[in-house]
């Protein structure tokens, strides 16, 4: 039996994800891929959990629960922190789930350029690095001769980059267009029920925990733009950056113009489109009972090809099991390509 | 659409298609599939329309039924049909705009968009809030083959009057 061994950086509602799935699912993973997952280190942004024997995914979360603190692990807890985790202990495959940052996409960048140059594989959910140094990352990749996935990154467990680049390779894609964040869903499904404000269906968003504390990524559409960035460099094989994406959020949409749209059978959806002519994150009108008429915090997108015709999804698009599922899977992928036995 | 004998008719068609490998095929499938006979089809690849888009002339014989239902599914499939028998096929569009609106004159909005050729104004609602902004909604008329035309004239319209656009998607 062999053993896999991994490295869990960022240790939030992702990260302890990871470690639930983990212990769901190794044996599964055992039975069919005669495999032994083995968490090795954990980090969060101060301390970690470092054990070559593996760590308990339980107690992981527990410790992290309870005090904050991976250091307070017993016996194997640290104040080893960033880069240096990856020095610390041998792995064989980083699971990435530290902050977006669309700044410097720190530290995810470095982290992952990092494990790249120790040749090992890499799985993210982290968009700010992959929307601001795509070519960098997926180079460096290749040069490493190592694998690297990011299906969580858009979409979350929504499966959209797999299901063009794995499920479709047929086709040409010509066009992604899609609900590709959940807080603006939810807010805009809201004010279309209740026929409430922007800014008190927002407020009511915060006390739910579904729009942070700050919003401004999501309902500026900054987060979808990210997204849209990724899409249009891995499946539509676009070179686009940030900059590239028009981006109108959702902030100065009114009750009345929501009236108005239901009125005519429509709904406003903050819309992502992806395609050769157009990088654009913006409220659209959709007809009411069409694809994009999903409510809540749902994702969804519609992948136009030329020879399936279009093909849509839809998806839990966040949430803490369910991202790190598509990680799981991320790794699954890993695991058939490289260590099935 | 010509009535021959029976129930049957003969109904010419324009259709517009992108110039990539088996669209022709795909589009004509309707026809097959609800038992429709083609008795001409004229598709010159190197006639293109502005938007780089081929015009194909369709004449088909069927049911009546049935050809309302494959000018119906092409529809459905995404395929621009130009006319029919002859006469333009016009479709509805319909925008919100939100910022200042009346204060940005807005029959000025609406005349600009009058002006082009073939469009129409159908329908105007604006709804006011307590603050100054106002939301309404346009609805325009125009020839199928004018779509982006007229969305991009509204875009240009509301970035001028620094007016919020909601266009369809
Ligand atoms: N949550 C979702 O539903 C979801 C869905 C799709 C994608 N994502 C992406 O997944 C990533 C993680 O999201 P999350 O919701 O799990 O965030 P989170 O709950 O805020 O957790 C972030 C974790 O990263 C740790 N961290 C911060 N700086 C670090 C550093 N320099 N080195 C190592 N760890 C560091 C934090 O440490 P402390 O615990 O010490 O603060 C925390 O444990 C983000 O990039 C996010 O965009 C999230």
């Amino acid at each position: 039996m062999k053993d896999l061994r991994l490295c869990i950086m960022g240790f939030g509602a992702v990260g302890q994800g990871l470690a639930k799935v983990v212990l769901l699912k190794k044996e599964n993973i055992k039975e069919l891929y005669g495999v032994e997952l083995k968490i090795v280190s954990v980090a969060d942004s101060s301390t970690s959990a470092i054990s070559t024997d593996g760590l308990d995914e339980e107690e992981l979360i527990r410790v992290k629960k309870e005090t904050g603190k991976l250091a307070n692990y017993p016996e194997y807890g640290s104040n080893i922190s960033g880069l240096d985790v990856l020095d610390e202990c041998e792995y064989d495959v980083l699971l990435e789930a530290t902050p977006t940052n669309i700044v410097d996409a720190e530290p995810a960048r470095s982290l992952t350029l990092k494990a790249f140059e120790q040749g090992k594989d890499v799985v993210t959910s982290n968009k700010g690095h992959l929307a601001l140094n795509f070519n960098e990352l997926l180079d460096a990749a290749l040069k490493n001769n190592v694998i690297f996935k990011f299906e969580a990154s858009v979409g979350g467990t929504m499966p959209i980059i797999n299901l063009a680049q794995e499920t479709l390779p047929a086709n040409n894609v010509e066009s992604i267009v899609g609900i590709l964040n959940g807080t603006t869903n939810y807010i805009l499904s809201r004010m279309t029920s209740e026929g409430t404000s922007y800014e008190n269906t927002l407020k009511e968003s915060q006390q739910l925990g579904i729009a942070e504390t700050d919003p401004t990524q999501d309902v500026e559409g900054i987060d979808a733009a990210c997204k849209t960035v990724i899409l249009a460099n891995s499946v539509l094989g676009i070179p686009a950056k940030y900059d590239d994406v028009k981006v109108k959020g959702i902030s100065d949409i009114t009750s009345e113009a929501i009236y108005l749209a239901d009125k005519e059978g429509y709904l406003i959806k903050l819309i992502a489109e992806v395609s050769k002519d157009n990088l654009e994150v913006s409220p659209r009108l959709v007809k009411k009972g069409s694809a994009f008429d999903i409510n809540g915090t749902l994702n969804m997108a519609t992948v136009t090809t030329d020879l399936s015709g279009k093909v849509t999804v839809r998806g839990i698009g966040a949430g803490s099991v369910e991202t790190a599922a598509a990680m799981l899977t991320d790794l699954i992928h890993i695991i058939r390509e490289k260590y099935k036995v | 659409m010509d009535k021959l004998d029976g129930d049957s008719m003969k109904m010419n068609l324009v259709l517009e298609l992108s110039d990539t490998p088996g669209q022709l095929v795909n589009s004509l499938e309707p026809f097959r599939e609800l038992g429709a006979n083609l008795v001409s089809v004229i598709h010159d690849r190197t006639d293109k329309n502005e938007n780089g888009k081929i015009p194909v002339q369709i004449t088909v014989e069927g049911e009546r039924q049935n050809l309302e239902k494959i000018i119906e599914t092409l529809e459905n499939n995404g395929i621009s049909i130009l006319k029919v028998d002859g006469s333009i096929r016009t479709i509805k569009i319909s925008t919100i705009l939100i910022g200042h609106i009346i204060d940005t004159d807005v029959r000025d909005t609406v005349d600009k968009l009058n002006d082009l050729d073939d469009v129409t104004v159908v329908a105007m609602e604006v709804k006011f809030n307590n603050e100054e902004k106002s939301s309404g909604l346009i609805t325009v008329e125009m020839p199928f083959g004018l779509k982006n035309t007229v969305l991009n004239k509204i875009k240009e319209i509301a970035n001028s009057k620094d007016l919020l656009v909601i266009n369809e998607i």
